[in-house]
């Protein structure tokens, strides 16, 4: 069963990706900011994190780019899930070594896909 | 023919033998190569046969992922791969077997597959999808994935075995590869030796001839014009030889004709050296002719000292630039020549009709007209008929008051200047005593007129352009961008602007600017390379206009700098103008507009979020009734959210652009009010209590109490956000002094004093609330003081940095006795 960890600092958005991914068979963390995060990833290794970039404490980007700099991490999975949208956003997320980049709003159906293309379709089954 | 064969014909059959045993060679090649593509060919089938079975393997899998996928998310878009599949592998299967059909074993593996597959869709994958869509029980998951492994056994199978026989079929090839290697090894040594043997036999035959040849054309060259060469034998060699013997022969019988033709030229010579003396001679003549020429000039000596004078008047007029000053001149001269004692000077001014007073001689300017016209007495008819007027006392009337000092004036002379057609003034001059001026004296009047005519036109013309280069002046200076022309002298025009901003890039003062080191400037600037490479550009001086940007990085200034060749009228390039403009306000306003997008957009779309995501769950999911009004519950939540930021923003902007909010005003009891905010905001947050202490008193006050309710939402939702750790909220009212106040107090995280003055700001948001990430936009404070000073009241607040904020505002109060009302709902 593959983990993953979800990082936003509103429950409503962690509930949403929660129940979102109810159908996979996924092993659910949950961090509420930046520094639980990043505690949480070192010690479950999960193989996807979404990050929210706005979060008290540590911001999603640094979180992502201390993930990167751990070589124990090198196969771990890392998805933004942020309102920021200006094209800059995007540009330093990738820079911090994000594997890809949702902008809220966003469809669960998408949500399901990024999943799959990151992943690999058999992470669904 | 002689014994010996000429060399063409030994070249050819040299040449033949050659052919004949290359294409023996070649032959050989070829056949060994055909032998080999035959196996390669083999080789190559193998990897096609592999490369299908994993097509057709690879299609299996997306019958799997694809059913799998459906049944997971009901989606019908995850069912394309697995219809995609279904259809191509009866065809790929089919290609399988018929690429293996030179090997019935390996046939008969394939035939199996193509059953397994078949078997696969029908009672499993089928059934599958079609129990899904029915919402039946499918069937279990374990079952697909052990056919699909014993489907994926077969392929590994097969593909073994095609992978042997690939290996025989590439060793085969690989020993045909060798041979065709050693026959191309054998053609390339004997070819190499056949061609050294050919070298050899050209060498002997051709090269010891021609070198003799050669041998006497260089003693040809160096002057040994008996040089020649020993023939032997009749081939092409033997004839070289002959014709270069019969070329030494013709040299030798030229070069005697030259030795004649030279003895001519001397002759010639001798010849040309008599005449050159016969000219020197006819020179001397000459000059005894210009001797007599120049008697004759100094007898004009006379005529020229009369010049003189006239000469003198005009170095004198053009000693002056200034109008006033020639006029001076000009009347000093003419009453010189006319003996006068007195006189004005009337010109055509450049300012209004009539001609102008520009200077006296002997007389009070105040008694004379600043401005006279053709009807103006003699003066007047002597600028309409444009001749010299002359008068005695008797007639001349019209003067008498012109005239100052005790000695009355006898005789009056008008002198119109004159330039072409143009009337340019008059010299009236006034003498006390004799009669006429003779004609001689006339002549010279004339004469100097003339010339103080064009004197003064020149003047007019100057001061003219002087006028429009002071009003061009004025206008550059009046411009707020500067303005610069520049050519390769240096700068030629600076407005004032042009001046200041120029000091402000270089940071030295505008005398100083040309022969500056750019890289110091370029050092100055936040982009010294892009800086250095405009200045290279307009250095070039190109055709096209340059445009750039230079910012400051000390001061952060900006300016926008654009320099275009300039033009004269006849199309000659006078220089470069360059316009320097300060955009620093400019693009300060553009970077809070884009900070003010990039932040309105992410507070709009978190909530947005959150309504998006959980609507479309209820649409995909149907889920069960609780959880569904659960979901509709963070849905509306977030949809009030979204609303409330939007009507805050759309306020602010209204007062932004009307300068005041509307205001529905009237008699309004502030207790009802903040007490049933309070309860609505009690119930949001579990952590915190809220205090409300209110006076007995009504605290009344005129206001629009949607609005006043606005400020006392904002100053609760704060009061709570900025106490995450919870505790008391407590909420006063107090009237005294004619002014009613409520304050909200929270213990929270305050704020640090060095942010405090901009708590107001819009969109300011505190150190603390962005890391922690307290939503907002900043706009809340903004809008409630605009609230509150629409309402001619006051807001402000207290606060120490980890002890929490008094947030209050106060109104001016009015008189509740007769009718007070509660705010409503």
């Amino acid at each position: 069963m593959q983990k993953v960890l979800i990082a936003d600092d509103q429950a409503n958005m962690r509930q949403l990706v929660r129940l979102t991914l109810e159908t996979g068979h996924f092993e659910i963390f949950e961090a509420p900011d930046g520094d639980a995060a990043l505690e949480v990833a070192r010690r479950e290794h999960p193989d996807l994190v979404f990050l929210d970039w706005t979060m008290p404490g540590t911001p999603g980007v640094e979180v992502c780019r201390a993930l990167r700099e751990d070589p124990r991490f090198d196969g771990m999975r890392i998805v933004m899930l942020t309102a920021r949208s200006q094209p800059d956003d995007r540009v330093t997320a990738q820079k911090m070594g994000a594997d890809d980049y949702i902008t809220k709003p966003f469809s669960p159906i998408e949500l399901l896909e990024k999943v799959r293309d990151v992943l690999g379709p058999e992470a669904l089954l | 023919m002689n014994v010996r064969s000429s060399l063409t014909t030994r070249m050819v059959m040299l040449g033949a033998g050659l052919a004949v045993i290359v294409g023996l060679a070649i032959g050989a090649m070829l056949f060994t190569i055909a032998d080999m593509r035959h196996s390669a060919r083999m080789a190559r089938h193998s990897a096609q046969v592999l490369a299908a079975a994993n097509l057709a393997e690879k299609e299996v899998l997306d019958l799997e992922t694809g059913a799998r996928g459906f049944a997971l998310t009901r989606e019908e878009r995850f069912l394309d791969p697995w219809r995609a599949a279904r259809t191509s592998l009866p065809r790929q299967t089919a290609r399988l077997s018929a690429l293996v059909s030179d090997s019935p074993a390996q046939e008969a593996v394939a035939q199996q597959i193509a059953n397994a597959i078949r078997s696969y869709v029908d009672d499993y994958s089928l059934p599958l999808v079609t129990a899904v869509r029915r919402q039946d029980n499918p069937p279990p998951a374990a079952a697909g994935k052990r056919r699909i492994d014993a489907i994926r056994a077969q392929f590994a199978r097969f593909d073994a075995t095609e992978q042997r026989l690939a290996d025989t079929r590439g060793a085969a090839s690989d020993d045909s590869a060798a041979r065709a290697m050693t026959v191309g090894v054998i053609v390339l040594v004997a070819g190499v030796a056949l061609l050294l043997a050919l070298g050899a036999y050209l060498g002997r035959a051709v090269a010891t001839p021609v070198k003799r040849v050669a041998e006497a054309a260089d003693r040809l060259a160096a002057g040994d014009l008996g040089a020649r060469v020993p023939v032997r034998g009749r081939d092409e060699l033997a004839r070289l030889a002959d014709s270069f013997n019969a070329m030494g022969d013709a040299l030798q019988e030229q070069r005697d004709e030259l030795d004649s033709q030279n003895a001519e030229l001397e002759h010639q010579t001798a010849e040309l050296e008599d005449q050159q003396q016969q000219l020197s001679s006819a020179n001397d003549e000459l000059r005894a002719q210009r001797d007599e020429l120049e008697h004759i000039t100094a007898s004009l000596a006379d005529e020229t000292e009369r010049q003189r004078v006239f000469n003198d008047f005009a170095d004198a007029l053009a000693a002056y630039a200034a109008l006033e000053d020639r006029a001076r001149t000009t009347l000093r001269a003419l009453a010189e020549t006319a003996e006068a004692q007195v006189g004005a000077l009337y010109a055509a001014g450049d300012v209004g009709g009539g001609f102008e007073l520009l200077a006296t001689l002997g007389l009070e300017r105040d008694g004379l007209a600043a401005r006279i016209g053709p009807d103006s007495g003699l003066a007047g008819r002597a600028l309409a008929e444009r001749t010299f007027v002359q008068a005695g006392h008797d007639e001349a009337t019209l003067n008498v008051r012109s005239v100052g000092g005790e000695t009355a004036v006898r005789h009056e002379i008008h002198v119109p200047l004159l330039y072409g057609d143009r009337t340019m003034g008059v010299v009236s001059l006034g003498r006390t005593t004799g009669g006429m001026v003779d004609k001689r004296t006339c002549e010279r009047l004339d004469h100097l007129a003339d010339q103080a005519a064009v004197s003064l036109s020149n003047a007019f013309v100057t001061k003219r352009a002087q006028r429009l280069r002071d009003i061009n002046r004025a206008v550059l200076d009046t411009v707020r961008d500067g303005i610069l022309l520049t050519n390769e002298d240096g700068v030629v025009l600076a407005n004032a602007p042009a001046r200041r901003m120029v000091e402000d890039i270089l940071g030295v003062p505008f005398e100083e600017a040309t022969g500056l080191d750019p890289t110091q400037v370029a050092a100055r600037t936040t982009d010294a390379e892009g800086y250095l490479k405009a200045n290279e550009a307009i250095a070039a001086d190109p055709d096209e206009p340059t445009f750039d940007e230079v910012e400051l990085a000390e001061s952060g200034r900006v300016f926008e700098r654009y320099t275009a060749p300039v033009r004269g009228a006849d199309g000659d390039r006078i220089g470069r103008a360059t316009v320097i403009r300060d955009v620093t306000a400019e693009r300060e306003a553009e970077r809070l507009k884009n900070d003010l997008m990039a932040t309105v957009s992410h507070e709009l779309r978190t909530p947005l979020a959150s309504i998006v995501g959980f609507t479309e769950l209820l649409l995909l999911r149907d889920p069960e009734p609780d959880v569904r009004a659960s979901h509709l519950k963070t849905v509306h939540a977030e949809a009030r959210r979204l609303s409330e930021l939007i009507d805050d923003f759309l306020d602010l902007q209204r007062i932004a652009e009307r300068g005041r909010l509307p205001l529905e005003r009237r008699r309004v009891d502030l207790r009802p009010l903040v007490s049933d905010q309070a309860r609505v905001f009690a119930a949001q947050s579990r952590a915190h209590s809220l205090e409300v202490r209110m006076p007995e008193e009504a605290l009344v006050t005129e206001a629009d109490p949607s609005r006043l309710k606005q400020v006392l939402a904002n100053l609760l939702s704060n009061a709570i956000k900025y106490s995450p750790e919870g505790g008391e909220i407590a909420v006063e009212g107090w009237l005294r002094d004619g002014v009613v106040g409520v304050a909200v107090r929270d213990p929270g995280l305050g704020i640090p004093s060095a942010q405090q003055p901009r708590v107001f700001e819009r969109f300011y948001r505190t150190q603390v609330a962005t890391e922690r990430a307290i939503g907002g936009t900043g706009l809340g404070l903004a809008l409630s003081r605009e609230i509150v000073e629409a309402h001619d009241g006051t807001i402000g607040f207290e606060s120490v940095e980890g002890q929490g904020s008094r947030f209050w505002f106060e109104l001016p109060a009015v008189d509740g006795s007769n009718g007070s009302n509660g705010g409503s709902g």
